[in-house]
């Protein structure tokens, strides 16, 4: 049995009407802009959906309105998650509550040491499920699990949050909190864009060992490479601010043959193309 | 306005005069005689000058009418419990207190020095070489044009001496804390400070003044750094002061051949602090570390005002003041490198960044460049910024509450100069110190 077929076992079993992710009709603008125009995305629990579509579709936007940046304003439609209204929540709630998105850029903090943000981030997310702070020792037996995990040297650790980080080892860097403050829902942003395929392979198949039949994905990627590793069950694509073709993992192998052209009426397939790369 | 202010000023520089004289006439102040010619000079020489005003370009952005508004006593013989003075301290390093800018002997403990370390007041001092005081004492803060400087003096009645004799190595921070005194008035305390590190010595010095009282209080400092050929000196000065305080230091740093000094100024308190910071690489192969942090909030003034003489060539320095502003805090930076023209391979840094916590704060900042030689590296800037939205909101993705996210990114900034700190001893308790005001911050605003 594959994992998608273990997955989808046991979300046999799930209450169905929970779902682990709703979004209605969702409207975001910002100076005024509309850039996602009525976007509907239902993620159960267990699920891996990949999300693709040409630069500057709104896939960012969308991954950050879920992770609660105020720069956006939500016009219309709502957020739920495992049933609750995730839009009034603050973005802090919401990773406590164990929503995590990994940035497509994530953002240097001078200063700060990357284990102090592992720590403090790990305690807030334990505090939210009754737990105690862990003591230094479990802490760093596992943080350096995890840190294996990715291949990550323990002198990341100490160094500060991004600062020189090289562009695939922010995403590995990424990957590691992920691991660590194991959210139920993760929002992976690009993380394989500007990976070399040895470091493709460790982030997908830290992701793959990561599964479980609770835990759900929304993974935007440009790339079926990615999509090979880490197989999906649904596969959407996002143009112009709305979700245009929703397919199974088939999809991905189509867009990457055809581009994003065929699907919203007449644009040359150059994106797509372009954006493959070597 | 301006008539009166003046005429404030001119009854205030006479007031200082007068008692000077007449505390002169009382042999109220240590007399050797080249003491009494320095102080005569320096009073003459502050009386000509008068206190600065916003039209003197040094001063431009500093008002200091409150000070001169304010009658200052000359301090009185006072107590201070060895309880509040006890948190300060750090287990097992020698220190001196001076109360009012007088030694106490009973609240200090200089007698677990190795060989070669002396660590004294002035009657100590006098057991030193002959001739030493006076080769030393007053040759480098030079108040010709320095009003405070040539006030302070006129005016000190003891000083701290450290003097570390050639290849001695002390790493254990000597401490020296100047404290207020408090006897219910405003009171004008002249702390003044020599470090001698004499060649290939090593020494280091956390210099404090703190006035825990309400009431107002006015320091006016003067330390004197002299590093010998390849002596390091490593010193930290920290000013916490109440919304009484008022602060004014003049700090000469000498620098002899390959010597390396470390000059960590932290201000956290105070209701107008100057800085005046003066050195000079005298020697070829000297280096400067100069570090700042100042952390401004209420209505609280700070001002820094630095310059470094590249007189000789091949030397190094390295300056990086960082400010931290809240509420209606305003503080000015000025730092001006000159690189004389003999001083060919100069390597200079300049930075000075400013963080703002609040739109009604307000930083004026100008990092200076002079060069007369051709052959030399030197850069400077200077920048004014907010906390990151993005970074803020990175930190909130990961489950940090926005009070919690603000420390680490305060905290993050402070670390640069925090990091300049090489003694782990005094970074440990800057760090502390600087935690505190953040803490003290949060509190204010709930
Ligand atoms: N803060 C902002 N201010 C102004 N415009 C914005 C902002 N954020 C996004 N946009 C605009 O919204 C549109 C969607 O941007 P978004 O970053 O969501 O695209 P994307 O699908 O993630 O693209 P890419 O594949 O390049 O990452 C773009 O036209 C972008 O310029
Ligand atoms: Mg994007």
């Amino acid at each position: 049995m594959n994992i998608r077929e273990l997955n989808n076992n046991h979300s046999l079993n799930q209450d169905k009407n929970i779902r682990m992710l709703e979004i209605k009709d969702l409207h975001v603008s910002v100076e005024g802009q509309e850039i996602l125009k009525g976007i509907n995305l239902s993620v159960g629990a267990g699920e891996l959906h990949a999300l693709m579509g040409p630069n500057g579709s709104g896939k960012s936007t969308l991954a950050q309105v879920l992770a609660g940046r105020d720069i956006y304003q939500v016009t219309a439609g709502e957020v739920l998650f495992e049933g609750r209204d995730l839009l009034a929540l603050t973005p802090e709630v919401r990773a406590r509550k164990g929503l995590f998105l990994s940035f497509q850029y994530p953002v240097v903090i001078s200063g700060v040491n990357n284990i102090y943000l592992l720590q403090a981030a790990l305690n807030a997310r334990r505090k939210e499920r009754g737990e105690e702070a862990l003591d230094a020792v479990d802490f760093l037996a596992l943080v350096r699990n995890r840190l294996q995990a990715v291949q990550m040297d323990e002198s990341f650790l100490y160094r500060p949050v991004n600062e020189g980080f090289s562009g695939g080892e922010k995403k590995r860097n990424e990957i590691l909190q992920m691991l660590i403050l194991e959210p139920i829902l993760a929002i992976l942003d690009e993380t394989d864009s500007g990976l070399d395929i040895d470091a493709l392979k460790i982030v997908a198949e830290g992701i793959n060992n990561f599964r479980t039949p609770q835990r759900s994905f929304l993974v935007i990627t440009h790339y079926q490479r990615l999509l090979g590793y880490v197989e999906p069950d649904w596969v959407h694509v996002i143009s112009e601010g709305r979700i245009v073709k929703t397919g199974g993992p088939e999809l991905a192998h189509e867009l990457e043959e055809r581009g994003y052209g065929w699907l919203q009426g007449g644009q040359p397939d150059v994106t797509i193309k372009a954006a493959i790369g070597p | 306005m301006t008539e009166i202010a003046t005429r404030a000023e001119r009854h205030s520089v006479g007031a200082y005069r007068d008692r000077f004289e007449l505390l002169q006439k009382e042999n109220f102040f240590p007399a050797a005689d080249w003491m009494r010619q320095q102080r005569q000079a320096a009073i003459s020489r502050f009386v000509e000058l008068g206190f600065p005003t916003t039209r003197w370009e040094q001063w431009r952005h500093t008002n200091v009418a409150p000070l001169v508004a304010t009658e200052f006593a000359q301090p009185m013989e006072s107590q201070v419990a060895l309880d509040a003075i006890a948190p300060l301290l750090l287990d097992g390093h020698p220190y001196l207190v001076f109360v009012g800018g007088s030694l106490s002997q009973e609240l200090s403990s200089n007698d677990d020095l190795p060989s070669g370390v002396t660590l004294t007041g002035l009657e100590g001092a006098f057991d030193l070489a002959p001739g030493l005081l006076e080769e030393h004492l007053g040759r480098y803060a030079l108040w010709d044009d320095q009003p405070f400087a040539a006030l302070n003096t006129a005016f000190w009645t003891d000083i701290a001496v450290i003097h570390v004799a050639p290849n001695v190595i002390l790493d254990r921070p000597i401490r020296v804390i100047h404290w207020a005194t408090a006897d219910g008035r405003p009171v004008m305390t002249s702390p003044r400070t020599l470090i001698i590190a004499e060649t290939g010595s090593r020494v280091v010095v956390l210099e404090q003044f703190v006035n825990l009282e309400e009431g107002s209080s006015w320091f006016n400092a003067v330390t004197e750094i002299v590093a010998g050929p390849n002596a390091v000196v490593e010193c930290v000065q920290v000013r916490q002061g109440g919304p009484g305080t008022f602060q004014t230091t003049f700090t000469a740093v000498h620098q002899a051949a390959d010597s390396r000094v470390r000059l960590h100024s932290l201000t956290t308190g105070g209701r107008l602090t100057r800085v005046d910071i003066s050195a000079n690489l005298a020697e070829p192969g000297a280096e400067l570390i100069l570090g700042g942090l100042y952390l401004v909030r209420g209505r609280e003034h700070v001002d820094h005002h630095t310059r470094i003489d590249h007189v000789a060539p091949h030397c190094t320095s390295r300056e990086n003041y960082k400010g931290i502003l809240d509420d209606e805090g305003q503080s000015v930076f000025n730092g001006l490198v000159v690189v004389h023209p003999d001083a060919q391979q100069t390597d200079a840094m300049q930075s000075n960044r400013n963080l703002m916590l609040s739109d009604n704060a307000l930083v004026h900042t100008n990092p200076q460049l002079e060069i007369y030689a051709n052959d030399v590296r030197c850069t400077h800037g200077s920048t004014v910024g907010q906390l990151e939205e993005e970074a803020l909101f990175y930190l909130r993705t990961r489950g940090l509450a926005v009070p919690e996210a603000q420390r680490l990114l305060i905290d993050g900034f402070a670390e640069e100069v925090l990091a300049l700190v090489n003694n782990p001893a005094l970074r440990d308790s800057l760090e502390r110190t600087v935690q505190a005001w953040i803490t003290a911050r949060e509190l204010a605003r709930d």
